[in-house]
């Protein structure tokens, strides 16, 4: 996918140069994110919804008829298509470098295969609130709930836990004794599978256990990187194998 | 990855290269096969071991390179977890690598703590033991792996004839081990995680599995998303995780749970949907003696009905604050015989000044109904720690118990172990060591004044954080000369820091183990990286002091034939650190010990078995064509292979003799200390999912600490608003015998009704156990930390912070 399609000719000039741009957009962006200890949950000022300084009028059926979200009709589709995110028959950008968003991955993982954590607050006493966003995925101002990929494990917060504190009030406390440095260096994700000849499909050089939804990833959704460039394909195993040596499945020697 | 094969695969493309390039057919050598699990990251090495923190014992895949823990994954064979871990286990391979590991022995010289050698402090433990050992004690752990728990038992008592080993499961399941014992007439539960699977209804007695075993939770309401139904009742005198997913939800009042159980038995005699073939078959009935003794004395069923006459639902309502519709509810399930129901419960039940009862309840009210025996109809207490079985209840590390189920009070049981040990008759004390209170007790008590106990050895446990009452039992002995206390841990706790020597341990897969779980699986695991600086392995620590007492000549550390008590086959001198892992010293301890198990039918099978296997379950019992097979359902003739043929049940460790488990009588009682007009607030504590008891371990693994830094108390939001008190606002909870200053945390994690506060025990900088009760069980000695009176003040009047 990152592989320029010689027959086009002319808006590929550019290429080099826009993939050069985002590549250095990604890395800043990366940086900047690595650098935070905590998360920072507002999305961007420029990014909220306009404060409305009159409560718009109700229409009547007859408007209704012409403009059947209200008067900012458009402005309300334009937020829709946007929650919907791409769709599989868009062209796929083309997005740098393959391993500065695996990299990407690892600022939520302690190691590759250790779940996620959150970088947004929940609710503490429950899970039930994870699945409106995550059960099919949603983008919603610049922000992405990812698809959950092992659907019928219901209790999320068991392995998913907040990355910042879920309390008030630690500010009063002396500093924990157990605050120490971590010295535990995690193992990368890998970056492409492997391919048996040069435009072979690539293996699955992940595990898949718990990762059976593959477009929870690599979906239209996905980092941009990351994303399979025929989404319109649905059976990813058909060409895709994966590993039973990576996997660590039963009885397979390691 | 196995090297050899890998070597392998790159010759066998190496020789394909070359025949390709041979015919001709090939302009440049294809490049060589590539091997997928490099993409991994070369050089990875995987292994399994179970998880390190609780009692569920799932089983992990260790990821490790150049000598150093990189991934883990959950095993994918693993019957317990099929693969899924909860967010501890997914990062127990950070709990090694956090800065502060102990590396050096360390000795209190002028109130500082200081290096010294190995050398040297195995001899200052040997002076302390010789200056009397009778007044050494041994406190221990549910996390010490089976042969570390075996070696300090058999050092204490089978080399020093002393009985002061207690472990910290004292604090956590000692009253399941009654109840089992006064039910059944042998320890641990009769089903297994199976039952989860396969029960219809699923009852939490006091017990919040979506965050203390969330492996376990997850396999119960997984079913649910894959179309299976499964009712969730829970039964609670607090909002937790676990209620979110919970169908039905009763809050009692500290307590009621005894009035409770005690209704449902009401109701199944009162509507008659007890089951009468399996009473007739299969019970008899149990009432207090004078004095108690565990076993009590016989009862007659009409002595039972007029017991349970006076718990209508409606004075159940008034005793425990559950409705009597709920409770008719529980009786009506109980009462069909077309569901399946498991009852599952940890330290709500066993943390409990009416431990041994409100268990025996639970029994009886599975047994009275018939639910009982059968996939999915089982009474299972869950372990907190992932060897609280395996270590304490069958290596029997108790100051009453020897192994396999035996106890020192029992002529033959001592005469039993001395044989197996080969040590001289008599070598046994006939007398009970301290349990877990007394000991420290006597330890904190000075020697004038009959405090016999002049040092404690801890090994894998903080109880400078988890005693009870920590102003009066911890405390007192940091401030006497005469008291020694010696620590062995992995990191600096609120105990080291107050310890006189402090001892380096390896831990997990720095050493090799053996676990016990909570549904009687037997897990072993080997050494997969070496632990950092001079820490060393608890087991070696034992054995390097027993020999060098034995160096010095004290006639106990000799067996029968004059040889060391710790002789290794080959005469391998393993108390010389660097010939420690010259013969697997698991493997001799633990075949050693197995000759333990078959009295009361806990076999096990040789370790080897265990090396193949993600555990087994036992009894494990040798099959005809020489393989071993695990028992998933004791006491029942279909996978049971004791019970005998055609008696479908059968209790064959009966205390009637007589093949019958006993239904106890037992009343509603009220919790020693209430609320009053000074302390009007019920006070509970308990752990939360990101940390593992205090937080040793948990607290240095960033993603865990950062989900959950700190300690906090959960106030009700009316409470809070009545007091004045905001949400972060600190407050100080007291009670008559401490304080504690916290953060207030309102409809966070969890919800308590008004006047009840709760607070988690992990945070070493807000110890509450200096406010609790050191109050307990009659029969199991274990406190209670879920129930006692404090009043809650705000510390700040100007304001909140």
């Amino acid at each position: 996918m990152t592989t320029a399609d010689p027959s086009r000719a002319d808006p590929l000039a550019a290429v080099p140069m826009v993939g050069a741009v985002i590549a250095g957009i990604a890395l800043i962006a990366f940086l900047a994110g690595t650098a935070r200890s905590d998360y920072d949950f507002a999305p961007p000022v420029s990014d909220r919804a306009p404060v409305l300084h009159e409560v718009p009028k109700a229409l009547s059926y007859a408007e209704l008829r012409n403009a059947p979200r209200g008067a900012d009709s458009a402005g309300f589709d334009a937020e829709l298509a946007s929650m919907r995110g791409p769709s599989p028959t868009d062209p796929v950008p083309d997005a740098g470098p393959a391993s500065l968003a695996v990299t990407d991955r690892t600022r939520l993982r302690s190691f590759d295969g250790a779940p996620p954590r959150i970088p947004h607050p929940v609710r503490q006493d429950s899970a039930a609130e994870c699945l409106t966003c995550h059960d099919v995925g949603l983008r919603f101002r610049g922000r992405l709930a990812t698809p959950m990929s092992h659907r019928e494990l219901a209790s999320c917060t068991q392995c998913h836990v907040v990355d910042a504190a879920p309390m008030p009030g630690l500010a009063q406390l002396e500093p924990d004794p157990r605050d120490v440095p971590n010295a535990f260096v995690g193992l990368a994700s890998p970056v492409a599978g492997p391919r048996a000849w040069s435009i072979a499909p690539p293996q699955v050089p992940h595990r898949t256990a718990m990762r059976e939804r593959c477009d929870s990833c690599h979906g239209v959704n996905g980092r941009a990187a990351m994303r399979t460039p025929h989404p319109d394909r649905q059976s990813c195993e058909q060409c895709h194998a994966a590993s039973a040596q990576v996997d660590l499945r039963p009885g397979v020697a390691r | 990855m196995n090297p050899d094969r890998r070597t392998f695969l790159k010759g066998a493309a190496m020789a394909a290269a070359t025949a390709a390039a041979a015919t001709g057919s090939a302009a440049t050598p294809p490049p060589p096969v590539e091997d997928i699990r490099d993409r991994m990251g070369p050089g990875v090495h995987w292994d399994k071991a179970p998880c390190r923190f609780c009692g569920t014992g799932c089983h992990v895949q260790v990821g490790t390179r150049d000598g150093k823990v990189v991934a883990i994954a959950g095993a994918l064979e693993a019957e317990v977890n099929k693969g899924l871990l909860c967010v501890k286990g997914y990062h127990v391979g950070l709990a090694l690598y956090g800065q502060d590991r102990l590396t050096t022995p360390l000795l209190r010289k002028d109130g500082k703590l200081v290096p010294i050698s190995w050398e040297q402090a195995i001899g200052v433990i040997a002076d302390r033991v010789e200056m009397d050992p009778a007044g050494f004690a041994f406190y221990g752990s549910g996390q010490w792996t089976i042969p570390e728990g075996y070696a300090a038992q058999k050092f204490m008592k089978g080399g020093l004839s002393n009985n002061h080993i207690d472990p910290n499961a004292r604090l956590c399941m000692a009253s399941a081990v009654t109840g089992f014992l006064a039910v059944y007439g042998v320890d641990e539960p009769a089903g297994c995680y199976t039952d989860l699977d396969e029960a219809d209804v699923v009852i939490l007695w006091g017990n919040n599995p979506a965050e203390m075993h969330p492996v376990l939770f997850s396999r119960i309401i997984d079913r649910r998303t894959r179309g299976e139904n499964v009712t969730l009742i829970d039964i609670q005198t607090r909002r937790t995780r676990s209620t979110a997913h919970a169908d039905h939800y009763l809050e009692f009042q500290p307590h009621g749970d005894l009035a409770i159980a005690n209704g449902i038995l009401h109701l199944l005699v009162a509507n008659g949907t007890y089951d009468q073939t399996f009473l007739d078959q299969h019970l008899a009935f149990r009432k207090a003696s004078d004095p108690p003794e565990l076993k009590g004395q016989a009862a007659t069923w009409e002595e039972f009905q007029a017991h349970i006459a006076a718990y209508t639902p409606e004075k159940v309502e008034e005793l425990s604050g559950v409705s009597a519709r709920d409770i008719r509810m529980l009786g009506d399930l109980f009462g069909r015989r077309d569901l399946k129901i498991t009852s599952l419960w940890c330290m709500g039940m066993n943390q409990h000044t009416r431990g041994t009862a409100i268990n025996s309840l639970v029994h009886a009210v599975h047994l009275l109904s018939g639910h009982f025996g059968k996939p999915g109809d089982a009474p299972t207490s869950l372990t907190g720690q992932p060897s609280a079985c395996g270590t304490v209840r069958e290596v029997g590390t108790l100051a009453h118990a020897l192994p396999g189920g035996r106890v020192v009070a029992n002529d033959k049981h001592r005469q039993q172990s001395e044989e197996f040990w080969n040590v001289p008759a008599g070598r046994v004390n006939a007398k009970p060591g301290y349990h877990t209170v007394k000991m420290w007790e006597q330890f904190s008590k000075p020697k004038a004044d009959g405090g016999d106990i002049h040092t404690i050895w801890v090994q894998v446990t903080n109880p400078g954080q988890t005693l009870p009452n920590r102003n009066a039992l911890f405390d007192p002995s940091r401030k006497d000369p005469d008291k020694f206390l010696i620590v062995s841990d992995v990191y600096p706790t609120a105990t080291t820091v107050e310890a006189d020597l402090v001892l380096p341990s390896a831990m997990w897969v720095e050493k090799n183990g053996v676990f016990g779980n909570s549904e009687r699986r037997t897990q072993q695991w080997f050494r997969q990286v070496k632990p950092p600086g001079q820490a060393r392995d608890d087991c070696w620590q034992t054995i390097a002091v027993a020999h060098e007492l034995f160096r010095r000549g004290m006639p106990g550390m000799k067996d029968k034939d004059g040889r060391f008590l710790f002789a290794m086959p080959g005469d391998v001198p393993v108390w010389d650190w660097n010939r420690y892992y010259d013969i697997n010293v698991d493997e001799v301890l633990f075949e050693e010990y197995r000759k333990f198990t078959r009295m009361k039918h806990k076999d096990l099978a040789p370790y080897q078995e265990y090396v193949k296997a993600y555990g087994m379950r036992w009894p494990v019992v040798q099959q005809p064509d020489g393989s071993w097979r695990e028992t998933r359902f004791r006491f029942s003739e279909f996978d049971d292979p004791y019970v005998e043929k055609g008696k479908g049940i059968q209790f064959y460790h009966s205390n009637t003799e007589d093949g019958r488990a006993q239904v106890w009588i037992h009343p509603h009682e009220y919790p020693p200390e209430r609320p009053d007009q000074d302390y009007p607030m019920w006070l509970c504590t308990g752990r939360v999912l990101e940390h593992w008891h205090t937080g040793t371990m948990t607290g240095r693994i960033p993603p865990l600490r950062r989900a959950m830094p700190a300690s906090y108390v959960e106030l009700n939001r009316e409470d809070a608003q009545r007091m004045g008190i905001s949400n972060g606002e600190l407050v100080r909870v007291e009670s008559r015998r401490g304080h504690c200053d916290l953060p207030v945390w309102i409809d966070g994690r969890g919800r308590p009704p008004q006047g009840y506060v709760f607070v988690p025990f992990f945070d070493e900088r807000m110890l509450i156990n200096r406010v609790t009760l050191e109050a307990h069980d009659p029969f199991s000695k274990q406190p209670d930390y879920k129930k006692c009176a404090v009043r809650v003040t705000r510390l700040a009047v100007a304001g909140a912070p």
